[in-house]
């Protein structure tokens, strides 16, 4: 209608942009504050920063090989569920019997809504009867079953677009199935498989509860470091959002470069393409 | 001949395909959920000496008539109730403000921002932020005039405070997955309604509504199985408290768990948040089969 009038729609989307944005803007300010200008009241809405609480989390005991950990546990997590994602996939692709993916379905929404606890405990017990507590392989395949149903899920989907003309090209030319996987589906989905596997390693570099109760010093992940910082450091709160910023930063990065494949991958099927 | 060992061949390659899959789900989710069945019969506590003791079902019977649990479960219901309204009724408005324009190309993108940071690093924001003294929500409140309020302090401003947390956290994830809904409706029944003269809230309730209302459901379903898992931000910004008040189910196996040792106890009450989930989980499937989602 009102050309002019319709644009007022854009100012509460903005009042809340600038709400949900406002304590990550806070945040990263705090993290650039000293050690005494970072609770201060009235706020310092003018400082100069300094990157003090940087260095300070840094150093910070298990900060670096926390940082390593859940880089390593994120890849290697990822890289299992590639491994025995991708070839479960490409069967339940194959097969076009409508169960089948009924029954896909189901496992993914299941496992994705499943209460960590019900694993947590029993991992717990087995772990630690193994010895395996505080190691970054078991953390690894534990991970690896958060992302196994969104791997095949996703990849059923990526897979089913693949027109089948080069597929039975290679069959006739006498192809194994593993073959023709690598050699020629592979290729043409490998940009969904790069957008399923970085939003997986956002997965597990968010993940807190497992990494709470299956690690403590040797596999330690980022997310646990920074809950125990907060019960030691209470009122360092430069050195706490800077830590912040450092586990945000990687993961708004991939954020963006995903962002189109999230709306598809988050609602699990509900939307039709 | 050829013909079918290569059949045969296919076949078992199929299977074989399969296994590792299988394999990783055997051992590390099948294993662990029975043990946790059966555990949940026997009062366990792997730290100490003694044996399990076998309780048949005295865990479940204790929890039924628990306070505590019932408790537990009127926050956790009160809260997943609260948020999910709260987010889907945010999350599709700003969706539909969105629509029209363009810009959200560059404007939605930066709504979900919340929904991908660890949720460990929103608790340690907003528990900076909610700072009784220090905080810079108070320093705003009395800024405007108001009296600085208690967020995580007082015993019942703790649950709308996380409830706060939540919908910060977790409302683009409705925003996302409503507007590339909208995005992909079809254009023919607005042209016809358009050339039918129908008014603007004719044409939101009578083809809008109706041609979302699948995704609208499977938002919504899914948003209350997640937001019923809630545990990182409690942990992280009330532990349970103060008292019990936001002590959500989650939250209260992991203490019974792994700082009470009753580790019986706790398999026998994730159970009963399994069930919840499998009942909400069994609508979600009905209605994304029956609407040809999948």
């Amino acid at each position: 209608m009102n050309k002019k009038m319709s644009w007022l729609g854009l100012v509460p989307v903005f009042f809340f942009l600038a709400l949900f944005l406002f304590p990550i803007y806070w945040a990263i300010c705090t993290s650039f504050k000293d050690r005494i200008g970072c609770f201060q009241i009235p706020p310092e809405w003018l400082f100069a920063p300094t990157l003090d609480a940087y260095k300070g989390v840094m150093e910070e005991g298990n900060w670096s090989r926390a940082y390593f950990n859940t880089i390593l546990i994120a890849f290697g997590s990822v890289f299992i569920a590639l491994l025995a994602g991708l070839l479960a996939a490409y069967i339940i692709a194959k097969i076009k019997r409508h169960r089948l993916r009924m029954i896909t379905l189901f496992m993914v929404i299941f496992t994705r809504m499943l209460p960590s606890v019900v694993l947590g405990i029993p991992l717990f017990i087995i772990l630690r009867n193994c010895g395996l507590l505080d190691k970054h392989v078991p953390l690894m395949f534990v991970y690896s079953t958060i992302h196994l149903p969104y791997v095949i899920w996703m990849m059923t989907g990526f897979f089913g677009d693949v027109p089948p003309e080069m597929e039975e090209a290679a069959w006739i030319d006498g192809a194994s199935t593993l073959q023709t996987l690598w050699k020629i589906i592979i290729p043409q989905v490998l940009p969904g498989i790069v957008a399923t596997s970085l939003y997986c390693l956002i997965i597990s570099w968010n993940e807190f509860f497992f990494a709470l109760i299956l690690t403590r010093f040797n596999a330690v992940t980022i997310p646990v470091v920074m809950a125990s910082f907060l019960k030691v450091y209470t009122i360092e709160w430069a050195k706490m959002c800077a830590g912040t910023v450092l586990i945000i930063a990687p993961v708004i990065v991939v954020s963006f470069i995903i962002y189109k494949h999230l709306a598809r991958g988050l609602a699990g099927g509900g939307i039709k393409e | 001949m050829i013909y079918l060992s290569g059949k045969n061949r296919r076949k078992v390659t199929f299977a074989i395909f399969i296994v590792p899959t299988l394999a990783i789900a055997a051992l590390w989710v099948v294993y662990p959920l029975c043990y946790s069945l059966w555990s949940s019969f026997y009062e366990l506590n792997p730290l100490s000496s003694s044996p399990p003791r076998f309780v048949g079902l005295s865990n479940y019977i204790d929890m039924i008539m628990s306070p505590v649990i019932r408790q537990s479960f009127e926050v956790t219901v009160l809260y997943v109730a609260v948020t999910v309204i709260v987010q889907f009724i945010l999350g599709f408005g700003l969706a539909l403000l969105l629509h029209p324009f363009k810009a959200k190309s560059w404007i939605t993108p930066m709504f979900i921002i919340p929904m991908m940071i660890p949720s460990v690093a929103t608790g340690i924001i907003f528990k900076i932020m909610f700072d009784e003294t220090n905080g810079i929500i108070n320093y705003l409140f009395t800024y405007l005039g108001f009296s600085s309020v208690s967020w995580l302090g007082h015993p019942l401003i703790a649950l709308f405070s996380v409830m706060i947390v939540e919908i910060w956290q977790n409302t683009p994830f409705v925003l996302l997955i409503m507007s590339a809904g909208l995005a992909s409706l079809p254009t023919t029944p607005y042209e016809a309604a358009k050339v039918d003269g129908a008014s603007r809230y004719a044409i939101f309730r009578y083809i809008t509504i109706p041609l979302l209302k699948p995704l609208m459901l499977v938002v919504l379903l899914m948003r209350i199985m997640l937001n019923f898992r809630v545990f990182d931000t409690i942990y992280i910004l009330t532990q349970g408290g103060p008292g019990r008040n936001t002590q959500v189910l989650g939250y209260l196996a992991y203490t019974t768990a792994f700082k009470f040792l009753h580790m019986g106890s706790s398999a026998a009450l994730s159970y009963l948040m399994v069930a919840f989930m499998s009942i909400i989980c069994i609508f979600y499937m009905r209605i994304t089969l029956k609407q040809g989602l999948i």
